[in-house]
């Protein structure tokens, strides 16, 4: 059995989708993120409200881009992974 | 010669020993609550939680109670109250670490305050109970209850250490957890056999509790270390 991605895990992946293409639009993103439409939501919101990713609208159409805390993120994210995992939080 | 130091200035040597673990409990809530401050992870906010109320015990258990005294009519009368809250967040403490490991199984949805929620109110409840029998039948019920803590503490780990899914840190972690549980075994003991809670012992007892918040100290050290 597929073993369920962890909330940190799934901000990683989103912001690293973010992060690889560098400008993504909604639909994109929530085919590459793996997520129901609902979960996908919320998890972009709160990426939005925690200034991970921001919202632009580009040429009529809305992309996502990462920032620079977002990015920050995913550098300390294998410290939280780490300081997670050893304390079995 | 250092425990004949330490007998012949005891009342010094617990105020240097509660401000070493006092800084070990700030260091691991400062390191903590910046994780959970960037990642937002439910788990960070209760293990920080705990080092925050060990730190305000051991502030009320061993400075507080030296530094003031604010009803110098009634000699006894505040340390005695100070004691009760420093053995409440003692034990809140224990209760937020053991909850650090189950919180998963509980929670589907974030919770916005980690202190004051519906889910902490068992936890209060239980803490408050354990005081009040503590304090009515004076039988060492807290001292009980942390080893009892400690030792669900421990089990929690056993199983996920069974099920396979942990990691070489998680292990060295669960080494920690069996310090705690030893140091609050023996202090139990200390209190209910006769005649076993001289300062030869009660040295060793606080030797343990120092070697148990060091190396959470230690560890914690190690997992931010980028």
């Amino acid at each position: 059995m597929v073993k369920k991605r962890e909330r940190l895990e799934i901000i990683r992946d989103i912001l690293i989708i973010v992060n690889k293409k560098r400008e993504i639009g909604p639909t994109r993103l929530l085919h590459l993120s793996n997520l129901s439409p609902q979960m996908f939501k919320e998890y972009v919101v709160s990426l939005e409200e925690k200034g991970f990713i921001r919202k632009e609208i580009l040429k009529n159409k809305k992309k996502f881009t990462i920032t620079g805390k977002g990015l920050q993120f995913l550098e300390d994210y294998r410290v939280i992974e780490k300081f997670v995992d050893s304390f079995g939080l | 010669m250092l425990l004949e130091w330490i007998v012949a200035n005891k009342e010094f040597a617990k105020i240097i020993y509660a401000l070493a673990v006092m800084f070990i409990c700030g260091i691991i809530f400062l390191r903590a609550d910046r994780l959970f401050k960037i990642s937002d992870y439910q788990g960070l906010r209760y293990f920080r939680n705990s080092f925050l109320f060990y730190g305000l015990g051991f502030f009320t258990q061993l400075i507080l109670v030296k530094i003031v005294d604010p009803l110098p009519s009634c000699p006894g009368l505040f340390g005695f109250w100070v004691g009760i809250f420093a053995k409440f967040f003692l034990l809140l403490a224990s209760f937020f670490l053991l909850y650090s490991l189950l919180w998963k199984k509980f929670e589907r949805v974030k919770n916005h305050h980690s202190l004051f929620n519906l889910r902490m109110v068992p936890i209060y409840l239980l803490s408050l109970i354990v005081i009040l029998f503590d304090l009515i039948f004076v039988a060492r019920v807290f001292e009980l209850s942390q080893l009892i803590v400690f030792f669900f503490m421990a089990l929690v780990m056993i199983n996920t250490l069974i099920k396979g899914s942990n990691s070489r840190s998680y292990k060295k972690y669960f080494l920690v957890i069996s310090l705690g549980f030893i140091a609050s075994l023996f202090n139990y003991l200390t209190f209910i056999i006769p005649f076993a809670g001289g300062s030869g012992n009660r040295f060793y007892i606080y030797l343990l509790n120092s070697a148990f918040f060091f190396l959470f100290f230690y560890f914690s050290y190690r997992a931010t270390k980028k």
